[in-house]
């Protein structure tokens, strides 16, 4: 489970609170039921994201003995600014029910992306202001292009390049996808950016968010 | 290019002429030429563009023959180093072009179902289960309970199109009831918008394969079989009673219409023929007697043009086979015997000077086969027009099919376009998407009592898909998993683990492992005096983007690329100006702008790097380029604990005090200073490059692009700026997209000393890159030299 940011004005503390895992959630994300929201560690959520876990799937009848999962987020995921991570829903017999949504590892979503998956695999790239409506299950090692609307219910399948509104498949990622180059491995950073690959770890950019 | 800026492309040899032999590596150091001061704005510059096909003349040294980067052939050659592999035999550098591709398996990319090749080759490559893409949009369509709609949220959907739809059964228990229909989530199309609805929810490409647009069933084979029959009868009896008249009808059309006669089989107006003749002229006159005018007969159904065909072709093989035939029908005529397409004919002509017994076998005389002549038998007339003016006297002039009375089938679509609103219409690329089995649709007979002769169900005829209503839900293509082995040794560069669902690589030969990395950034962008580029994300992405469309997933994936990518260029409204990051890499004409070249090295030997551009970007934006420090070495890819521990030099951004370490360290004020290595580090080195774009360059295109600009748009690349210059570039479009983009090709060339032991790269194979074995010195090393081409994207030039 993950810290609860705490949403006073601590300011001066620095903007990310830093978990016993290594996750870094910024004080001024905006997170409910956070009980119902995993963080896998060394995860960032950025500034004026929101996470919305207190959409869980209702229990009808009986009480809810454990509280399910909402959200699951793995390892070294990085989540921008402004993205909006919510739970697929569904209509089913009239009544609009939640399900977990699955984040895998080294997941970039890029700023202002609107996430409402079923499921993401990991080495997943979104580009910046992307919408991924309701059910969509994401693949291992895809990359969505900026701006693209991924429709409802849809499967990107592995190693494929999605984009366009609606999203489809516009093509294929070439064999490197996520292969850091051996140029650049294990903190070669010399400058204040420090680099890192579409797809690949991104531990490098987890240590640098600060 | 759909990459943001900066890029780096990396040009693949395998599609140039082969170099004439071994690229002699010179010891007159092109780079020294180019390394001269920039000179902004020199008049020199006009005569330094027109021999700007290259670098070539200095570059004596390299395979730099004549390298463009907007040439058209290089728009397949150009790629991202993360698409290519590295062929450690060849050693030579394998683009998605000179790999081979083996299919693993076919799975559908919707469920993921992987699908035998055999049913593959029987069904064609596209998913058979309940994967269906909206024909509008092509997002997933899903499967929808109408009951469940109507109950749902959204208040009662107005289904009124489909009166013959049963009402929905109420919902019994926990399951969905009643009728299907297929949604679309996205734009919300649903099958009900064409008039399809399903009983079940399972097995709906069945349902669907029965269904047509509107609800109408698919007759089967049988059905249509049956209805064949019938209608064969029911002409025989009609046959029976109006003989004469026929022939008058007949001699009477002869006369009238010679040209609409001239593709019909010809007549032979024996009254002892019932069994032959019937089907020409009697169906003739049934249909244009009794089918009101309407959309003609153009083309049938395919389904069932071919089943029409083969059925008549199996009628014509068991008569003749039972014998020739009762002597009845033409066969008995003087014809026969001229008749090669008849098989027994053939055989009779081949065993003509052949024993005796076969004239025996002859007495039987076989009977000629006759072609289709009719509707029923598979002929199909295309109307052009001009029969029709003929025939035009009336219904008793109808040709003997029908055909030449009524309107022309085109015109007749012309009107029906005209007639429907546009939005109603399917637009090319919807079309373009449809399976090619249904690019003809089959149109419903004219309103009108059936009659008998033309029952009802088999009167439809194909018209090209162009109605919105023509669209029929598809199953999606499927793609394949693919083992990529090199084109000339066949040795395996890339292989996934068998598993379907798994992503690991059991083989990959990466050239990202094996060849230096280039990439561009630029110098502090807060120094006065130069020109503001930043970088496209506050974070530095190395991006690794799909090279257009070009890998075309699988094989039957390859048809569609070109018309999606340009149609999501235009849905999305990416037109030059989309938001993202690319725009912000502007370029101020007569600023000279200073870019650090990295070179990192992936190879456990360091190496030594020379580059060399031309001293003039080739292309629309004529940029001078100089290359301060053209030769460098680069340290080996150690261990990066190695240097941790033992350099005391602090990892991540702490480290700023060990870089500048080398012999040629920049100077500390941070000016760059021609000859001398702008950072080093552990495995990588960066140097200063120059750029200055001339004024009077840029902002020529903005807007020129119309409609996407897809993977290879080499044509629209063309630039106007170049004729405000009157420089003679060998540009040919006019006003493209990317007719202010600062491109600029570097040749690299990189030497080092291998273990000789490692790797087999013997000779010289194409790829610019060679290996000579060095005998002396007690291990055994030998000198390898990589070379290639560089193009980086620089930006755009402002204004």
């Amino acid at each position: 489970m993950s810290r609860q940011s705490a949403g006073g004005r601590k300011a001066q503390k620095g903007e990310y609170i830093e978990t016993d895992t290594g996750n870094k959630v910024s004080r001024r994300a905006n997170i409910t039921g956070t009980a119902n929201i995993t963080l896998g560690g060394k995860t960032v959520i950025q500034a004026d994201a929101y996470l919305r876990g207190d959409l869980q799937r209702r229990t009808d009848g009986a009480d809810a003995k454990a509280p399910a999962t909402a959200i699951n987020v793995g390892r070294y995921t990085f989540i921008s600014q402004g993205c909006v991570i919510k739970p697929p829903s569904r209509i089913s017999r009239g009544q609009v029910s939640y399900y977990p949504l699955r984040i895998g590892d080294n997941v970039f979503i890029g700023p202002g992306s609107t996430v409402s998956a079923a499921s993401i695999g990991s080495h997943v790239h979104i580009g910046e202001n992307s919408i991924l409506q309701a059910g969509v299950i994401v693949k291992d090692c895809v990359k969505i292009l900026p701006g693209s609307i991924v429709p409802a219910n849809m499967v990107v399948p592995s190693f494929s390049v999605v984009g366009g509104q609606p999203a489809r498949v516009v093509g294929e990622l070439g064999e490197g996808w996520g292969v850091s180059p051996g140029g650049m491995s294990g903190g070669a950073t010399t400058t204040s950016s420090g680099e890192w690959v579409e797809g690949g770890e991104l531990r490098e950019l987890i240590r640098m968010t600060r | 290019m759909a990459q943001p800026f900066p890029y780096t492309f990396y040009q693949c040899p395998c599609q140039r002429p082969a170099p004439p032999g071994l690229p002699a590596p010179s010891a007159g150091d092109p780079p020294d030429a180019f390394s001269a001061p920039p000179l902004p704005g020199t008049p020199s510059r006009t005569s330094a563009s027109a021999s700007a096909p290259g670098p070539r003349d200095q570059a004596g040294a390299a395979d730099a023959d004549d390298f463009d980067p907007r040439g058209a052939r290089e728009q397949h050659s150009l790629f991202p180093l993360e698409h290519l592999l590295y062929c450690d035999d060849c050693a030579a550098l394998r683009c998605p072009r000179c790999v081979v591709d083996e299919i693993l398996s076919w799975f559908c990319p919707s469920c993921l179902f992987e699908v035998p090749s055999s049913q593959v080759r029987a069904d064609g490559p596209r998913c058979a289960r309940n994967c269906y893409n909206c024909p509008v949009c092509t997002a997933p369509l899903s499967v929808v309970s109408l009951d469940a709609e109507s109950q749902g949220l959204a208040g009662p959907r107005s289904l009124a199109p489909d009166a013959a739809a049963p009402p929905p059964a109420p919902a019994v228990g926990g399951m969905p009831h009643g009728p299907f229909m297929m949604s679309c989530g996205y734009c919300n199309w649903t099958t009900l918008d064409v008039g399809v609805q399903f009983e079940k929810a399972t097995n709906i490409t069945g349902q669907l394969a029965r269904t047509r647009n509107g609800g109408l069933p698919v007759p089967t084979l049988r059905e249509r079989e049956k209805e064949r029959e019938k209608r064969r009868e029911l002409r025989e009896q009609r046959e029976q009673g109006g003989v004469i008249q026929e022939q008058q009808q007949q001699q009477h059309r002869q006369r009238g219409t010679t040209s609409a006669s001239s593709y019909v089989v010809p007549q032979i107006t024996t009254t002892s023929s019932p069994p032959s003749t019937p089907s020409t002229p009697a169906a003739g006159s049934e249909t244009s007697a009794q089918l009101p005018p309407g959309p003609p007969p153009e083309h049938l159904d395919p389904a069932l043009h071919f089943s029409n065909l083969a059925a008549f072709y199996k009628t014509q093989l068991s008569e003749n086979a039972s014998g020739g035939g009762s002597g009845t029908g033409i066969g008995a005529s003087s014809l026969a015997g001229f008749d090669y397409n008849s098989p027994t004919s053939f055989s009779r002509i081949m065993s003509l000077y052949g024993t005796p017994t076969s004239r025996k076998a002859a007495r039987a005389r076989p009977k000629p086969w006759r072609e289709a002549a009719s509707l029923d038998e598979g002929l199909v007339v295309f109307d052009d027009g001009i029969n029709r003016k003929g025939g035009e006297g009336g219904a008793d002039d109808a040709g003997p099919h029908g055909v030449s009375s009524r309107p022309n089938a085109e015109e007749q679509l012309i009107s029906r376009l005209s007639e429907t609103p546009y939005s109603s219409t399917a637009t090319l690329a919807q079309r373009a998407l449809q399976p090619p089995s249904e690019h003809l649709v089959p149109s419903l007979s004219p309103p009108g009592p059936p009659s008998a002769a033309t029952p009802s169900p088999l009167s439809y005829h194909a018209r090209p898909q162009v109605l919105a209503t023509d669209l029929r839900p598809t199953a999606p293509l499927l793609r394949t998993k693919r083992t990529k082995r090199c084109r000339e040794c066949r040795h395996i560069l890339h292989r996934l683990e068998s598993k379907l669902t798994s992503t690991r690589p059991k083989i990959r030969l990466l050239a990202l492992d094996r060849v230096p990395r280039l990439s561009l950034r630029a110098l502090a962008a807060d120094r006065p005096n130069r020109a503001v580029w930043s970088p496209a994300f506050p974070v530095q992405v190395v991006s690794q983007a799909a090279a257009g469309g070009g890998g075309g997933g699988g094989a039957g994936a390859g048809a569609t690329p070109a018309p999606a990518i340009g149609s999501i260029n235009s849905i999305a409204g990416a037109g030059p100006a989309r938001p993202g990051c690319a725009d912000r890499a502007r370029l101020e004409p007569g600023v000279p702008l200073q870019l650090v070249l990295r070179v990192a090295n992936p190879l456990f030997d360091p190496v030594r790097v020379q580059l060399a551009s031309p001293p003039v970007a080739p292309g629309p934006v004529p940029a001078r380029t100089t290359i301060l420090c053209p030769h460098f070495e680069v340290g080996a890819n150690t261990d990066v604990w190695d240097e941790a521990l033992s350099g005391g030099s602090g990892r991540g951004p702490g480290e700023k005090g060990a870089r500048r370490g080398g012999e040629g360290a920049g100077v500390a004020g941070g000016a760059a200073e021609a000859g001398k290595v702008w950072e080093r580090g552990r495995n990588w080195t960066s140097v200063v490059v120059e750029v200055v774009v001339p004024r009077g360059v840029g902002g020529a295109s903005k807007g020129g692009g119309i409609g996407g600009v897809g993977a290879g748009s080499a044509a629209g690349r063309g630039d106007e700026g170049e004729g405000e210059d009157g420089e003679g570039e060998e540009e040919d479009g006019s006003g493209g997209e990317d007719g202010n983009v600062l491109e600029i090709p570097v040749h690299c060339r990189v030497e080092y000393d291998a273990d000789a032991s490692t790797g087999a790269g013997g000779g010289v194979v194409g790829g610019g890159s060679h290996a000579e074995r060095r005998a002396g010195g007690g291990a055994a090393t030998e000198k390898r030299q990589v070379e290639f081409w560089v193009v980086f994207g620089v930006g755009r030039v402002a204004g």
